[in-house]
């Protein structure tokens, strides 16, 4: 086995709003090695996008240590986790990923403008991007003239653009059709495959499962062995 | 080596600043497109308000502008203590001229009439002709054309900015309908001059003796003036001169009131502490009505892309760039309106002929530097003071909670 690149040891998070108090994850422990492709399944509310949060560094733990990339997350400040995310981690959300007012090519290329990669450089790396994922001909495209799928790719696209280890995915295939949803997901594959870039997706759509090298399920904030088989 | 070291972090920090202007410039451009109609009206709203202040300014201005010229530091003017409607005496001239330190006296008579229609108004006065050109040094005009002034009982001069706005011609004869004198003025335009205070230059004067023969005709009253024009033999001699005239006349029937021209001529266009007063108030209203205006558009824009700095913030941008983004943004839309404001009154006021707009009320308004300077001080404040706050807010929300809003 490669070396872990994700260690959640115990990892605790409780959300507390006045006198309420969810325990959105529940001493979850858990370890993803480098190069691997892992779904992660549940229903909602279980804590996927908590889980997810955490291992991004957008949201910090309440318990329990977790480990990415050899830093704790949870120890840096939040310009270290910014610099950090940028360099290391690429993140697709579910919806509400593109800048409306920014072109495909626009938008695959805000990553880049935090580095030092010269104008020239910058254009190469966000052509082939989109080149990978299929929609070079679609870059001076708006968000609104692109399809829900189109959109979703554009998204993966600028999350490795900026060749980063670890690809995040928080429900990417939700709000698409089986088709577009299929294509999403055989670009995740291509990248874990050919790139070796290591995937953590979070889905509750079981085709997702079959593109994953592992599959863990999610209830209630613990993980449980596969509950439908 | 040294030398190298010193220097080179410092090109070093301008050339990122610059390739980070140069970087963020689509993005912030993009983003004050992004709804268009709300960026216009914006604009516009600021715009018109910021139009509004530097033609306050400008007013403001105007009003106070001093004649530059040496030889109105000398001129005073008394007049009666009650108001510029009361008359005084004619004998006052020559003791008023008695009196140290005055070089001579001029009468001088508002007329008042009304050229063709009330709207064409003009300054009108009815003055000694042989001593205007010697008072008002400083107004050129043809010698053969000052002569034939100081000859003819109704001959009249005026500024070439009426000659300009009447299409009058030397020569031309005009009439001055009488207002509260019970005549007409019989006018024959002989001359034109220049002035470097160029309301003077929208000025008619015409003869003090021949007013007077009008007067003595038609009303039951003779030798009267409307105010004194004093030239002082020195500028030290100006204040005592205002002293002592107006000691003299203290406890007769027509007492009067001194003050220098320049003085007058606020005292003519109202109360000026009043006015500045009024201006400042209204001025400052316009501009808090704007900031708060602004500040609600500039909340509701950057409330509407939580989920925008959100994204950002997840690719990596800290919360100081996304700030600086915002900020830029709503400062480049301030800056357009102050653009549109401050070069909108400077193009207008230095285009239009306002005398001509204003039917002789408003001669001229010079937008000054500062005036402008204000303007775009004032749009960079109220674009950072309005988007601050919710810029802020925006970019110190959690990721994590900033996606809750909005999925
Ligand atoms: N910021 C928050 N404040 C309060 N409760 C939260 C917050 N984020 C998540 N939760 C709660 O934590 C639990 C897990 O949420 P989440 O991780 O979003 O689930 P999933 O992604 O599996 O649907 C839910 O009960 C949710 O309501
Ligand atoms: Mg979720």
């Amino acid at each position: 086995m490669n070396k872990a690149l994700i260690e959640v040891d115990h990892v605790e998070k409780v959300f507390r709003r006045d006198s309420n108090e969810v325990r959105a994850l529940d001493g979850i422990s858990l370890e993803v090695a480098e190069g691997d492709f892992l779904a992660l399944m549940g229903p909602s509310g279980s804590g996927k996008s908590t889980l997810l949060n955490l291992v991004a560094g957008i949201d910090r733990p309440t318990g329990g240590r977790l480990r990415v990339l050899d830093v704790e997350p949870a120890r840096m400040s939040e310009s270290q986790l910014a610099r950090w995310r940028n360099e290391h981690i690429g993140f697709v959300f579910q919806t509400f990923n593109l800048i409306p007012v920014l072109t495909a090519f626009e938008n695959v290329e805000l990553p880049l403008l935090l580095t030092r990669l010269a104008r020239a450089e910058r254009q190469r790396r966000v052509q082939t991007a989109l080149r990978l994922v299929g929609l070079e001909d679609r870059a001076e495209h708006y968000p609104r003239q692109l399809s829900g799928g189109e959109e979703q790719r554009v998204a993966i696209a600028r999350a490795f653009v900026a060749d980063p280890t670890l690809l995040l995915a928080d429900e990417p295939t939700g709000d698409l059709d089986a088709h577009s949803a299929e294509e999403v997901l055989e670009i995740f594959a291509r990248l874990n495959r050919e790139l070796g870039k290591t995937v953590l997706l979070v889905t509750h759509d079981a085709r997702a499962a079959r593109h994953a090298g592992r599959v863990l399920h999610l209830d209630k904030g613990v993980l449980v062995d596969q509950p439908e088989k | 080596m040294g030398l190298f070291e010193i220097r080179n972090p410092k090109s070093a920090i301008r050339n990122q600043l610059y390739s980070l202007f140069m970087k963020f410039a689509g993005l912030v451009l993009k983003s004050t497109l992004r709804n268009k109609r709300r960026t216009i009206l914006t604009v516009l709203g600021l715009g018109a308000s910021l139009f509004l202040l530097v033609t306050l300014h400008t007013v403001l201005y105007e009003l106070q502008a001093t004649t530059i010229t040496a030889e109105s530091d000398l001129r005073l003017i008394t007049r009666h203590a009650v108001s510029i409607a009361n008359w005084l005496p004619l004998a006052y001239k020559e003791q008023i001229r008695q009196i140290p330190g005055v070089k001579d006296v001029m009468t001088s008579h508002w007329f008042g009439g009304i050229y063709i229609d009330e709207r064409n108004f003009f300054a009108q006065f009815a003055d000694d002709a042989d001593k205007l050109f010697k008072f008002y040094s400083e107004w050129r005009i043809d010698p053969a054309q000052r002569e034939a002034f100081e000859r003819e009982r109704t001959a009249a001069v005026a500024g070439v900015r009426l000659f300009k706005r009447f299409g009058w011609k030397i020569g031309d004869r005009i009439t001055l309908k009488g207002t509260f004198f019970p005549f007409d003025a019989e006018l024959k335009l002989v001359g034109s001059f220049t002035s470097p205070n160029l309301p003077d230059e929208a000025v008619l004067v015409f003869h003090y003796d021949y007013l007077n023969e009008m007067i003595v005709k038609t009303m039951r009253t003779r030798d009267v003036a409307g105010f004194y024009v004093i030239q002082a033999e020195s500028l030290q001699a100006v204040p005592r001169i205002a002293q002592a005239v107006d000691g003299k006349f203290r406890n007769s029937t027509a007492p009067t009131k001194t003050e220098t021209e320049k003085a007058f001529q606020l005292t003519f266009s109202s109360m000026l502490g009043n006015v500045k007063l009024f201006i400042g108030a209204i001025s400052a209203v316009v501009v808090f009505t704007i900031l708060l205006v602004t500040a609600a558009t500039m909340a509701m824009t950057i409330r509407e892309r939580t989920a925008e700095v959100a994204i950002l913030k997840t690719l990596g941008y800290t919360s100081g760039l996304v700030f600086t983004l915002l900020l830029a943004e709503a400062l480049s839309i301030a800056m357009l309106g102050g653009l549109l404001g401050c070069g909108g009154a400077k193009l207008l006021y230095s285009t239009v002929d306002l005398q001509q707009l204003t039917g002789g009320w408003i001669i001229q308004l010079r937008v000054q530097p500062e005036g402008l300077a204000l303007g775009m001080v004032l749009a960079a404040v109220i674009g950072t003071a309005a988007s601050a706050v919710p810029a802020f807010r925006a970019c110190r929300m959690p990721i994590a909670e900033a996606l809750r809003h909005v999925g």
